[in-house]
């Protein structure tokens, strides 16, 4: 582990020109611009991706961030990148309402006005945002909002609750994408492809955002698949960025497309395989 | 940036009774009983060559600078806009090779770097504050909200540890077997964070 701003002038001193996106969670988001936002030499070169599990709206952002003793000129200096998840603000939603959700048409109306919400909430603000992460995976096409009903991969009914909320989730963010892009039409939408972490005994996993013990994708696999695949998202979605685990692929892919080459879209992360034969492949020496 | 002092009695009995400390961290962790070798370890080796999807498999005609370029340019943020049709990219974590590069560690980053990324994103964890009562933390690059994963020392959560207590720490790469984590691990060369402060403090 690496102190961030010694590790990041390190990096910028070698590499000019660098961009660095720093990945912040939740609650610490607002600590580190504020942080950040007295490292100007760092501002100009970076991004700052903060989630929907932190805060409620853009104005409760900024007074944490002044509260956590930013420069004065935090907004006109540090680069923002919201990034939204759908499960915090759902259980905001309904926790506000004081229900659990019932209607499928009108618990996704209402998700949706809230997603929006705090996208504008954030737009609104003054923010320097330089664009938006909508993660999406695709799977939530098969969603139906009258009936709340979902289709897997397979084409088989999506029974498991949790699933569906996988499904349901993805396609508020489709249609989160849909709304982006028609009422800020410069804005960057961002993406990502996220492999998995490690795989063992054909099992993949991701290590946990706690703690760091592989925790398996099981039954999010589906839309897990999705967000591990390159090429698989951004054939049918109009991103501008993609924040890539093998970033070598994800080039290969783009330089394919632009020869009118599809590659196929493969999943596998041999780095992460435990299990992978070696059989065929010379050893490094 | 200037390096945080221990100056407080607080720190300096941490550092005293904390078998933290770093010259000899890497040897102590080598010799550990639970330090097992990369084979053990259970990772493949895999080619440079493999970072594709086959060998080196760019159409031909493509000029890889060119690509690299166009799709994870340098200084983004000049004139920075959306160009529609364009995508570009940015190396999550790194540029992972594990085990010996780890994500979120400099080995990673600079793998990345010196493959041609110039857009780079990194997970960042907030620590406790070097001084009692300071107001603001320290940061360091990481994935989990705790250490375990990636140190032999500690558990804690990041917030709970400062910088200075962690930033020598080698980087270890812990045995999977059955989906977990057993106390077994390997010792990585990752041990960028010491290099990169060490060659300021000198």
């Amino acid at each position: 582990m690496t102190s961030v701003w010694e590790g990041s002038r390190r990096l910028l001193n070698q590499y000019p020109g660098l961009t660095i996106i720093y990945d912040t969670k939740d609650d610490q988001s607002p600590h580190f611009v504020a942080a950040l936002s007295k490292r100007p030499e760092l501002c100009s070169a970076s991004l700052v991706q903060f989630y929907t599990w932190g805060p409620e709206d853009g104005e409760q952002f900024a007074s944490q961030i002044k509260a956590a003793g930013a420069a004065a000129d935090w907004k006109e200096n540090v680069n923002l990148v919201p990034v939204v998840q759908i499960q915090p603000l759902a259980e905001r939603l309904f926790a506000d309402l004081r229900r659990a959700p019932s209607d499928p048409t009108r618990d996704y109306d209402d998700l949706f006005a809230r997603v929006r919400t705090w996208v504008d909430s954030m737009m609104d603000e003054g923010f320097k945002v330089r664009g938006i992460q909508v993660l999406l995976g695709g799977i939530g096409e098969s969603y139906d909002r009258s009936s709340g009903g979902a289709f897997d991969l397979a084409g088989r009914p999506v029974t498991d609750p949790q699933i569906l909320e996988d499904y349901r989730d993805d396609r508020l963010l489709i249609d989160l994408h849909a709304y982006v892009r028609a009422a800020y039409p410069n804005l960057p939408i961002f993406s990502i492809v996220r492999a998995y972490d490690v795989a063992q005994d054909s099992r993949r996993y991701k290590w946990g955002p706690v703690d760091g013990k592989p925790e398996a994708w099981g039954k999010h696999s589906d839309l897990f698949e999705q967000h591990a695949t390159p090429g698989k998202t951004r054939n049918r979605y109009d991103f501008d960025f993609i924040v890539a685990d093998l970033f070598p692929r994800a080039l290969e892919y783009e330089a394919h497309l632009a020869n009118g080459i599809a590659l196929d879209e493969k999943s596998g992360n041999p780095w992460a395989d435990l299990t992978r034969s070696v059989a065929d492949i010379p050893r490094q020496t | 940036m200037k390096k945080p002092q221990r100056l407080t009695a607080e720190v300096r009995l941490t550092i005293v009774t904390v078998p933290f400390w770093p010259l000899t961290a890497l040897q102590e962790l080598r010799s550990s009983p639970n330090h097992i070798s990369r084979e053990q370890l259970g990772w493949s080796i895999i080619p440079e060559h493999h970072l594709f999807s086959s060998a080196m498999s760019l159409p031909s005609g493509t000029n890889a600078f060119d690509l690299l370029m166009k799709h994870s340019p340098p200084f983004l943020l000049r004139n920075f806009r959306r160009e529609p049709g364009l995508v570009r990219y940015a190396a999550h974590r790194g540029l992972i090779k594990a085990p010996e590069k780890p994500d979120n560690t400099m080995g990673a980053y600079r793998a990345a770097l010196a493959f041609g990324a110039r857009i780079i994103e990194c997970d960042v964890m907030k620590c406790k504050p070097e001084m009692p009562g300071g107001s603001e933390p320290g940061f360091v690059f990481c994935h989990d909200r705790s250490a375990g994963r990636i140190t032999a020392y500690s558990s804690a959560r990041w917030e709970d540890l400062t910088v200075s207590e962690v930033e020598d720490l080698p980087i270890i790469v812990r045995q999977i077997k059955k989906g977990a984590f057993t106390e077994k691990y390997w010792v990585t060369d990752e041990k960028a964070s010491s290099v990169d402060i060490c060659y300021d403090r000198h």
